[in-house]
């Protein structure tokens, strides 16, 4: 570096870590100018301006006017004549326009990654003009401590990443080109048909996912399940009780069920044999991304939403790795003796981290997934300062993940006792961890049962205390929660490790689907149904995978971002064309079914009065409030009525209260569990105090 | 209206009375009956009362069964 240099950073609590980390003192000076936070360090007697960014301070729009489609004409503008909500983005361009005069260098200091990178390559390129990117270079880093900082300062290649720019740009203008235009196909749709406007728009791979959710939804609203029976047997040994494991798991008819039910029942068993195995388990790999949000519901039942933002200000902080990474490993750059003595110094982990440092050879479990750019998500071992309850949940599990991957394997003893009651094979099994290995470090996450069998000998004979034959159903599949709907997304290659957790908020967001688990809402089944029957290609997983492979051979040099922006643009042509010329159709029918789901949603159940009318949500006109009436108040036979909660979304159950045969509705309110209840007021059975009906 | 399915009101499918979803639901159970009579030798008729009663069903899989069982079809 010759001259006064522009460090741009991603975000303002970045920049003064970066600017603090480069300055030669470890304190540069901070300034603020209209609200905007900048710093000025010192490094081998070169000023280093270090600004920030507020995410992205340019966007996409359409160029000229009219709301139409198709358009497939972009440009990039400043965020804030875009997005009203982006106002601030004017300031931080202002600032940085000023300080960027006058200056030899420039580098990008973003979160290494492909937003990053764009968010660099656009304020150098439309406030500090072309001539900047030819002189700008990179800083590449993955924790942002003073160690890291300054090696990625050293060793910075000579030039931007372009191949990541362009696949940024490039994924930008593709999600633009699909959102703009399906948006205002759906919307001008309805609007066409039926002069009636609402704002309906689905997105490039939102749709696709919406499409898993509702054909999920379809399966369990279409489900019938089918009897299978299963043999509940018990043995007791010195006065305890253990489960006798039938040899089938599941018998497919009743008949057969009753027949080993009475071959065995009330009789004696004998073991024939014992088998004794050690089995040996090997350490989980460390955190991925989708890997330690996965984790964090589980454990905590954290949203992705939740336990990202948490993960992103710990790595602010410096105390972990860059969060967002698709890889399972540790690669041989990082100091592990450094990390766990840093997190020696913690009381929780002292003993631990000792442990791991006492080991001859540190070899971390690697898992299969790798990152081009990051390794996987790991503590840093600088010391926390106070850290919210969130924070520090997650920190701990990224901590104890982090020593457990750095431990031996576990041991456990399986013990198989075949058991033969009457002909018919039983087994009595029993587990045991004999060495704890790296459960140790992830104890408080690890939550398997033992059961531990006392000796056993072949021949002995065991009683039968209990054998039932019982009825069991095959269930249908699970709704999707966040986290499975994460891996679902994973598995099916749509999104990236950066972007699936904004679009399952997307759906959220725009009423699409609601609760946890995740529900399909009327209006989202609505959206997908009628594209699926006239454009199925919007929803087609194989489109959206085909575009995510396109922009990732964007960054391995394989593809030109402006190829796979024309490719989406033919992609959509026949896509609109086909769209507006059912335009009609396509609106009245979503006109259609909206009105109709709204009307059955309207109908809580039968009337328990006049046992002819049916309960329906009304609203009063005038005061906009909510109640439930029968509909036969209407030719004037009946005028029972019932109060209504007036937050939330109310839907029919289809069940009765058993004790006043009022309708029982559901309630969902974001952010809660849907609760049921009676709707009746006086129910008795509220009066009795009971919370739930049903 | 002709083309409706006469449970839900969305458009029939094909020659079918219900809309597609339950047409779905309504093949889903026949394809089940052929299971439960044969894990425990069950009427088409008491088929349908113990899957309209069954938590597992599904809603939709619920109003084909219970609308069958009205009408007494088979
Ligand atoms: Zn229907």
């Amino acid at each position: 570096m010759t001259g006064r240099t522009l460090v741009v950073c991603e975000k303002p609590t970045a920049a003064r870590r970066i600017a603090q980390a480069l300055d030669e003192e470890g304190s540069p000076e901070g300034y603020r100018e209209q609200g905007v936070p900048y710093f000025i360090a010192r490094r081998r007697g070169v000023d280093l301006i270090v600004v920030s960014a507020l995410g992205h301070l340019f966007t996409v729009a359409q160029r000229g006017g009219g709301w139409t489609y198709p358009v497939f004409d972009l440009k990039w503008v400043p965020a804030y004549e875009a997005d009203r909500s982006a106002a601030r983005t004017r300031v931080f361009i202002k600032v940085i326009e000023r300080l960027s005069r006058g200056v030899e260098g420039y580098v990008s200091a973003c979160d290494y990654d492909m937003e990053g990178s764009l968010i660099a390559y656009t304020i150098l390129h439309y406030i500090c003009g072309e001539e900047s990117l030819r002189k700008a270079r990179r800083m590449r880093y993955s924790t942002l401590t003073d160690r890291d900082l300054v090696r990625a300062w050293e060793t910075m290649p000579p030039s931007l990443d372009f191949p990541l720019i362009e696949a940024g740009r490039a994924r930008h203008e593709v999600d633009w080109l699909f959102g703009i235009n399906l948006s205002r196909a759906l919307t001008l749709s309805v609007k066409n048909a039926t002069g009636y406007y609402k704002t309906l728009s689905i997105g490039r791979v939102q749709g696709p996912t919406l499409n898993f959710i509702k054909e999920r939804e379809v399966e369990i609203r279409t489900f019938v399940p089918v009897p299978f029976w299963v043999i509940e047997a018990e043995t007791e040994i010195d006065g305890k009780r253990y489960p006798l494991e039938y040899k089938r798991r599941r018998i497919e008819t009743e008949r057969e069920a009753l027949e080993i039910e009475a071959a065995c029942r009330g009789r004696e068993g004998v073991i024939t044999s014992i088998q004794s195995k050690r089995r040996s388990q090997a350490p989980p790999p460390p955190f991925s991304l989708g890997d330690l949000q996965r984790e964090a519901y589980r454990q905590f039942r954290y949203s992705p939403r939740t336990t990202l933002r948490a993960a992103e200000s710990l790595y602010l902080e410096a105390l972990i790795s860059y969060p967002r990474t698709s890889s399972q490993r540790l690669p041989p750059s990082i100091n592990l003796v450094e990390v766990l003595r840093g997190l020696r110094r913690r009381r929780a982990y002292a003993d631990l981290a000792e442990r791991l440092l006492s080991k001859p050879r540190l070899r971390p479990r690697q898992g299969r997934k790798d990152d081009p750019a990051h390794p996987a998500i790991h503590p840093t071992g600088n010391l926390p300062g106070k850290l919210s309850k969130m924070q520090s949940r997650i920190y701990d599990l990224i901590c104890r993940r982090f020593m457990a991957a750095l431990g031996d394997p576990a041991v456990r003893r399986n013990v198989d006792a075949e058991v033969d009651v009457n002909g018919h094979l039983f087994h009595l099994k029993g587990s045991q961890v004999v060495e704890q290995g790296w459960r140790l470090f992830y104890a408080p996450y690890i939550r398997e049962e033992e059961v531990v069998l006392p000796a056993l000998r072949e021949g002995q004979v065991l009683p039968v205390v209990s054998l039932d034959a019982a009825r069991r159903y095959t269930k249908p599949p699970p709704h999707f929660n966040p986290s499975s709907l994460l891996k679902l997304m994973e598995d099916e290659g749509i999104g990236t490790k950066a972007t699936r957790t904004d679009i399952i908020d997307t759906l959220f967001k725009r009423g699409y689907v609601e609760g946890n688990p995740v529900r399909i809402t009327d209006l989202g089944f609505t959206i997908v149904e009628t594209l699926g029957r006239y454009c199925p290609d919007i929803l087609s997983v194989e489109m959206t995978r085909r575009l995510e492979r396109d922009l990732e051979e964007i960054q391995t040099g394989e593809t030109q971002a402006d190829a796979v922006v024309r490719e989406a643009v033919e992609a959509l042509k026949p896509i609109l064309a086909e769209f507006k010329t059912k335009e009609r159709l396509i609106g009245v029918e979503i006109n259609e079914t909206l009105r109709a789901e709204k009307l059955r949603a309207n109908v809580l159940g039968p009337c328990p009065v006049c046992k002819t009318g049916e309960i329906r949500l009304i609203r009063n006109k005038q005061t906009g409030k909510r109640f439930a009436g029968c509909s036969n108040y209407f030719n004037g036979s009946c005028d029972t009525s019932y109060p209504l909660p007036q937050r939330g979304r109310i839907q029919a159950t289809g069940k009765s209260c058993r004790e006043c045969g009022a309708p029982i509705i559901r309630v969902i309110r974001r952010g809660r569990r849907p609760w049921e209840l009676c709707i009746n007021f006086d129910c008795p059975l509220k009066r009795r105090g009971e919370k739930r009906a049903g | 209206m002709q083309d409706r399915c006469t449970l839900c009101g969305r458009r029939r499918k094909g020659g079918s009375k219900y809309c597609l979803y339950h047409q779905r639901a309504y093949e889903n159970l026949k394809r089940a009956f052929e299971r439960w009579r044969q894990a425990l030798d069950i009427s088409w008729v008491e088929f349908l009362k113990e899957v309209a009663g069954n938590p597992e069903t599904g809603e939709w899989a619920r109003e084909v069964a219970e609308r069958l069982t009205e009408r007494g079809l088979l």
